[in-house]
């Protein structure tokens, strides 16, 4: 059950940043622009490596301005200000660890490899993406702005919790997961 | 609309904003992006107080947002692997809660830092749109409708326009040179997104190479913190559940011998 990653337990350290090939406004390219793509609200997650078929909720923020989580621990909450599936931006999807008892939706997350599928799917309509990193931060190290602000990636990520478990402040760790939408 | 507004060299923001950090501190957290406009720049790295953030970014590419705590920074621009060698330099205020794009803009000899506020204030079923002029050989020109009346008019180089708001939808665009009718740059098919805000960067030569185009980024984005996804299920180890199972229900038995021999007394 435990991460194959590390949470690295240092002081602040920059992050390096990725970038996207820009999307160039010209006739011919326009056809990139996510307006123009089929791009829907997914309803279900497939994994099929980690037997996941899980039902997808869309969700915003908690009280602690946090993204939800659905209370249902075997639904994924789809962050509704983030991207659809299959356009350019970040698509975020939050499931549970455990709940009270055992192991939740999100419970195998850590054990993704890379190079795996992840699909997303609203009835006939599919978008797969393909597990390009998987991380494992201190929650407070979660390197947000990469997977809330606005981006020119078609990214899917994938979080849920990890590490020592604190009844007052919960998982100290979170793992994210990374996948690129895989273009047809 | 053709309000100057391409902030060079050290962007002085007077009312810094002192929040509240939440539980996850992303309150605190400025978002910060870099664009390569330099036509004949080499590739480069970018340095946030003498750290390296950003490796091998070519003209034309632009960075995802990277989370900074609020203050002050120094952002150094260095040719591609070359740490010793300071191509230009600025320092920066970063609010909390505030989103940036850092352009490097000119030719090389002239190269400097155009730093801007990016709006991540949506409204559904608009986009929020603005243009910033990155084209040094490039006239002050009009960003219009086809054959209509311009929409951002006389930006000059450096310039970035303010946001102006337009319905979500597709629109057919023309680049043409300040008050002239003929078009320097047609830009058929421009499709934008509701609730979503847009720079358009105008980049490149107009006569030479690299050449003129014009980029188009999504800007801001609506932040949160990590969400919680644990309630500690796995955590404990099974015996641990038993103990805690079986002072529940001793907890319960007291309670229920207290509750009769308070009935008996009674």
């Amino acid at each position: 059950m435990a991460a194959k990653v590390d949470a690295p337990d240092e002081e602040f350290r920059l992050p390096t940043v990725g970038f996207a090939e820009p999307l160039v406004l010209a006739s011919t390219e326009v056809s990139r622009q996510s307006f123009h793509r089929e791009t829907f609200i997914p309803e279900r997650l497939l994994i099929p490596s980690l037997d996941v078929d899980a039902i997808i909720e869309p969700v915003g923020k908690d009280r602690l301005d946090r993204m939800d989580t659905p209370d249902d621990v075997n639904a994924v909450g789809w962050y509704q200000y983030g991207a659809r599936a299959g356009a350019i931006g970040n698509v975020v999807l939050s499931g549970h660890l455990d709940d009270l008892q055992g192991p939740a939706i999100f419970s195998e997350l850590a054990t993704l490899q890379l190079g795996e599928t992840v699909t997303l799917r609203r009835n006939e309509q599919v978008a797969r993406y393909e597990v390009v990193s998987l991380e494992r931060y201190r929650t407070e190290d979660v390197p947000l702005a990469s997977i809330f602000a606005a981006t020119q990636s078609e990214r899917l990520q994938l979080i849920t919790c990890a590490g020592p478990y604190d009844p007052e402040h919960g998982y100290r760790d979170r793992i994210i997961v990374t996948a690129k939408l895989i273009r047809n | 609309m053709k309000k100057l507004m391409s902030l060079l060299g050290t962007l002085a923001l007077a009312f810094a904003l002192v929040l509240p950090v939440s539980a996850d501190g992303h309150d605190g957290d400025a978002m910060v992006r870099v664009l390569h406009a330099s036509p004949d720049a080499p590739a480069v790295d970018v340095y946030v107080n003498g750290e390296v953030a950003v490796e091998g970014a070519e003209f034309k590419a632009l960075t995802d947002y990277l989370t900074l705590p609020a203050g002050d920074y120094n952002v150094e621009i260095k040719p591609a692997g070359d740490a010793e060698t300071v191509v230009v330099a600025a320092d920066l205020s970063l609010e909390a809660g505030k989103f940036y794009t850092a352009a490097a803009i000119g030719q090389l000899e002239n190269i400097e830092i155009a730093a801007m506020e990016d709006d991540s204030n949506f409204e559904d079923g608009k986009s929020k749109v603005r243009v910033a002029h990155f084209a040094p050989d490039a006239p002050a020109v009009d960003v219009a409708p086809k054959g209509g009346d311009p929409l951002f008019s006389n930006l000059e180089f450096k310039a970035v326009s303010d946001y102006g708001t337009l319905d979500a939808g597709t629109y057919d665009l023309e680049v043409r040179p300040a008050g002239a009718t003929d078009v320097v740059k047609a830009l058929d098919g421009v499709a934008l997104e509701g609730g979503k805000n847009y720079t358009a960067f105008a980049i490149g030569l107009l006569e030479g190479e690299p050449a003129f185009e014009v980029l188009l980024a999504a800007d801001g984005g609506e932040m949160a913190g990590a969400p919680e996804t644990g309630q500690g299920g796995l955590a404990q180890p099974a015996s641990m559940n038993w103990l805690l199972a079986a002072a529940v229900l001793g907890a319960a038995a007291a309670g229920f011998y207290v509750f009769r021999r308070k009935q008996q007394d009674a």
